[in-house]
């Protein structure tokens, strides 16, 4: 028996939960696994990490994301897996849902993980969606909102849905959290640097004297714009560049605090109802986040006491809750929100917990 | 029934044909109705041959979408400006038939390019002659030997469009409006049927217990055209909101509601003797919204509760119940929530939590779907009843409680009745419900009592009201403010230091009236370097029926020093600042923070809500069968059925 993933980024970036899926979900039919990616050649392979299944890269004329690039993607996946026809076929995002209307046979289990909101993809994205539901059996939606949203939207009612956060740390593997005194008493923030997450904030001269650490690439437009801002940054707030996952996920056990925001006016489904990584790999790594509102966010961090809540999206709430969260350094609230960030991975934010949510629909169809 | 019984009445029960027997003997039913009545009205389908083919026009119009991105030939003509990149990156087993295929129509692309312009005149020539032939129509059509046919061409063309872009524009209207029309029809036929059959008198009563306006108007008609039918009297109770939100909100909606006033006086023209037509709702404020409509028409009806009440449950584990079907305006979609923040104590050892967990619509909300898929994967202690209950079964449910949860919309809610909150409270069980709803007014006489008696004096760390407050204008938006300073702006508020100890607020404001009137508050509580400990919280307190009195308990939590209140005076002018107490309460955690039941403000406190109920199960078992004697008394169908007397004979309730 086989289980097919097509993915919509190359193995390793992106959605660190894709590579976890697959393999559970082989381990739970004892199959073997194969992993279509696409060829994105500004990332290095990975697939050192994965050697428990066979990733098959598709290389295209143009880069896959890209109109052209993902046509010819999706093209070329249609292709091979007519040739292999899997048991159970996972495709990963909208983006590699065309896939289903060009196989000439129909899979015993169709697995669609709707990780990123499907409108953020446009209108034939939306009208595609809807015309899928008759081949889709299980639907995993990351945050419930969006979940609710698109099942009225694309018709999903009758079909198998489970909300799995984006937790990726499994039981006995993530390592435990740092102890106080090995902290560096630093704020990190991690991820994209540009309009959408609020650069500007971090750039602020009234934030100068708080210690920010920044970590990813500027999207600013160009060069001169990112240099612009880099010169900016005062003070205490200071830019490291880009790391890898893996070598970030070393350094974030440092710190005492993770923000976790993106500005809703961008795309109110994508960023709004955002389920962040960061927010989850923060959690598992006992560094409490200070979080936007977000709704999911702010469930999950005022169910455990794992963290901080901005009040609004404007900067003085941010200001105020960066003000707010070194002082719980002090005055001994953050151990409780260490305390809180062990809860919940015991409890609920960890992939097998997650996973747990998506076995009782994993009977197979007679087909 | 059975009170009409008692009341001296043969009774008659008349039901839609399927209903074919009821396992009664007392009384007489007749099953005469092919009206479904208005859960259940007819749909207007479309023939088959258009649905099916509007889908395959869909069908074959995504197909050729998909087709021109993702086929072969899709991706090969997407190529045709870049063949070269195409060709170079093929990868292996590319077969050599596309290879040709790029190339080809790639070729045909840039020669089509080189050559547009002979291609277009091409083309030009081609449709020369239809063109000219086109024109001299039209030229002659435009002459003013044609002007009289012409106009009314044109009129009747422009006309037909008009008619056309309505219809389109309002199909949904106009297919309701004619769906409402032949219900309409069929109920007053099915009627006349029963009541030429049943040949009532002057003395009889018509009750119909769950009306709308469609069987209102179908019954003005009935009584309009047939003289016979106009001997008994009918009484009709509306159950639905027609306002949403409260009585702030109604100026805003009245234009919207204007379709509904026409159909209220439509059938009162139809009706010859209005004595004999009586109106009800089964709340006050229903009553308050129809008469805005129907100025002094509708009264306000008992909602009889119908089971007999049992033995209080002695068993160890609590049992908390959600009963009703899973709907977002019941609040099933917080049920997970509720149930992760339970069992991350572990209280699962000591509760038992059973969700009725069918859906109201074949295919269910899309928000309960999310919720019940959570839902199922928090095994311990959790008993999902999937399928619809029957009655016997839903009342052995409901008996079975502790606590029944009811968490309601707020805004749907203001106004609507609760047959389950009726049942509950009438066996004496605990419920948990919003504040600010229909549902907590039932009970919140009992609530307040408690607030204000139950703690004794030297409970109370510190007491401040009238000039004692210090009340100040909000005004500290600036460029920079968020939503929540901006929520508070133009509105009062006064600054108070926590005494050391105090472990509750007690908030009490005497209303200028008593009738029913509603306060918001806001409450910030803030830590010694003035930060929020908790997020803002906006509090509703309404006064209790006939007591102008409004009472908010709040726990002060750890590490608050100081709190700030904000009072909205506006809309509600029934209060004034200077009428606000404010007491700080140290209260042992023993003690009882209220009775009857749990009333939460916010969904984030019904987990606080139920851990107080089971903390306290005797007490508010105890108050809650105590309030039932009363409450049974009113809502019993033996008052419901001397109230329809009463009405019928021009007597008050």
């Amino acid at each position: 028996m086989m289980v097919a993933c097509v993915s919509d980024v190359a193995l390793g970036y992106g959605t660190p939960q894709l590579p976890l899926l697959v393999s559970s979900i082989s381990e739970h039919y004892a199959a073997s696994s194969i992993v279509l990616e696409p060829l994105q050649k500004e990332c290095p392979p990975l697939h050192y990490r994965y050697p428990g299944f066979r990733i098959t890269t598709i290389p295209t004329s143009e880069h896959p994301h890209g109109v052209k690039g993902r046509n010819e993607y999706v093209w070329r996946c249609i292709e091979f897996l007519n040739k292999i026809r899997p048991e159970v076929l996972l495709l990963s995002c909208t983006y590699s849902l065309p896939v289903l209307f060009g196989l000439k046979w129909r899979p015993r289990k169709v697995i669609y993980f709707a990780v990123e909101s499907v409108s953020f993809y446009g209108e034939f994205d939306v009208l595609m969606n809807r015309h899928a539901r008759e081949l889709i059996d299980t639907v995993i939606f990351c945050e419930e909102n969006r979940a609710s949203q698109e099942i009225e939207a694309f018709a999903f009612q009758r079909k198998q849905i489970a909300v799995m956060y984006n937790c990726s740390n499994r039981s006995g593997i993530w390592p435990p959290p740092l102890p106080r005194d090995d902290r560096n008493e630093r704020i990190l923030y991690a991820g994209r640097i540009g309009p959408p997450t609020y650069c500007h904030y971090l750039a602020d001269e009234r934030l100068a004297g708080r210690p920010i650490d920044l970590f990813g690439p500027i999207i600013l437009g160009g060069e001169e714009q990112t240099e612009a801002y880099r010169a900016r940054l005062r003070g205490n707030v200071r830019h490291h560049g880009y790391l890898p996952a893996e070598e970030l996920a070393v350094v974030r056990r440092n710190y005492i605090y993770s923000i976790v925001m993106w500005d809703p006016s961008w795309h109110r489904a994508q960023h709004y109802y955002a389920a962040p990584n960061k927010l989850f790999e923060a959690v598992a790594d006992g560094v409490p986040p200070i979080s936007a509102p977000h709704p999911q966010c702010e469930l999950l961090i005022r169910r455990y006491g794992c963290g901080v809540v901005l009040p609004d999206w404007s900067f003085s709430g941010f200001q105020d809750s960066i003000r707010r969260s070194l002082e719980y350094w002090k005055n001994g609230r953050w151990d409780a929100m260490l305390h809180g960030c062990r809860t919940a991975v015991e409890q609920e934010l960890s992939w097998d917990t997650q996973f747990a949510k998506l076995r009782p629909f994993l009977d197979l169809a007679d087909r | 029934m059975e009170a009409a019984r008692r009341a001296g009445f043969d009774t008659i029960l008349v039901t839609n044909r399927e209903c074919s027997s009821i396992g009664e003997e007392s009384f007489r039913h007749i099953s005469a109705y092919k009206y479904p009545f208005f859960d259940l009205l007819p749909p207007i389908k479309l023939p088959a041959w258009f649905a099916w083919g509007t889908a395959l026009a869909n069908r074959l119009r995504f197909r050729l979408l998909w087709l021109s991105r993702f086929s072969a030939l899709g991706v090969i003509i997407q190529q045709r400006t870049s063949p070269a990149t195409f060709l170079m990156h093929n990868s292996e087993g590319q077969p050599f038939s596309s290879t040709v295929a790029v190339v080809v129509i790639s070729g045909l692309w840039r020669l089509a390019r080189a050559f547009w312009v002979v291609i277009a005149l091409a083309v030009q020539l081609i449709m020369f002659l239809p063109r000219l032939l086109v024109r001299a129509v039209l030229a002659l059509f435009r002459s003013r030997h044609f002007a009289a046919a012409r106009a009314a061409t044109v009129g009747e063309a422009e006309h037909i469009v008009r008619m056309a872009s309505t219809v389109s524009r309002q199909r949904g209207y106009l297919l309701r409006t004619i769906q409402g029309l032949l219900c309409q029809r069929r109920f007053s036929r099915d009627t006349w049927r029963v009541l030429r059959e049943i040949s009532p008198d002057k003395e009889d009563i018509v009750f119909l217990p769950t009306a709308s306006q469609v069987e209102m108007l179908g019954l003005a008609a009935v009584l309009y055209n047939m003289p016979d039918s106009r001997h008994p009297s009918y009484h009709l109770v509306f159950r639905r909101n027609i306002y949403i939100g409260r009585e702030r909100d109604y100026r805003t909606q009245d234009l919207a509601l204007h379709d509904c006033r026409r159909t209220f006086h439509k059938a009162e023209e139809m009706i010859t003797d209005l004595r004999q037509f009586h109106y009800y709702t089964d709340t006050d404020e229903l009553s308050a919204q129809y008469n805005r409509l129907l100025p002094g028409r509708f009264r306000t009806l008992s909602i009889p509760h119908t089971w007999r009440s049992s033995p209080a449950r002695r068993v160890s584990k609590f049992r908390l119940v959600y009963a009703g079907d899973g709907r977002k305006e019941k609040g099933y979609q917080h049920l997970h929530h509720l149930a992760q923040e339970l069992y991350r104590e572990r209280i699962d050892l000591q509760l038992e939590f059973v969700i009725q967990t069918n859906y109201n619509t074949p295919d269910g909300e899309p928000e309960c779907i999310v919720a019940q898929s959570q839902l199922s994967t928090i095994t311990p202690g959790i008993t999902l009843l999937r399928e619809p209950l029957a009655s016997a079964e839903y009342r052995k449910l409901v008996q079975s409680a502790d606590a029944v949860l009811l968490l309601y919309d707020r805004d749907n809610y203001y106004a609507r009745s609760s047959g389950i909150l009726v049942e509950a409270l009438s066996l004496g069980i605990p419920v948990v419900a919003p504040t600010g709803t229909w549902l907590t007014r039932q009970f919140l006489a009992p609530v307040y009592r408690h607030y204000q008696d139950a703690f004794a004096e030297d409970t109370v760390l510190a007491r401040m009201g009238g000039n004692s407050l210090r009340w100040r204008d909000f005004r500290h938006v600036s460029k920079d403010s968020g939503e929540a300073e901006a929520r508070l702006n133009g509105k009062s508020h006064c600054r108070l230091k926590v005494p050391n100890g105090a472990t509750h607020l007690r908030i009490r404001i005497e209303a200028l009236t008593a009738e029913l009137a509603e306060a918001r508050l806001f409450l910030n509580m803030l830590d010694e370097s003035g930060r929020a400990v908790e997020p803002l919280r906006e509090l509703v307190a309404e006064t209790a029926r006939d007591s102008g009195l409004a009472v908010v308990l709040r726990p002060i939590g750890f590490g608050v020093e100081c709190i700030v209140l904000t009072f909205e005076g506006y809309p509600s002018l029934a209060f004034r600042r200077a009428n606000l107490t404010i007491d700080f309460l140290l209260l042992s955690p023993d003690m009882p923070l209220g009775a009857v039941g749990a009333i939460y403000h916010d969904e984030s406190e019904v987990g606080s809500a139920v851990r107080e109920l089971m903390a306290h199960r005797e007490h508010y078992r105890r108050t809650a069968e105590e309030f039932a004697v009363e409450f049974r008394n009113y809502h019993s169908s033996d008052r419901l059925i001397a109230d329809l007397i009463n009405s019928t004979r021009g007597l008050p309730q």
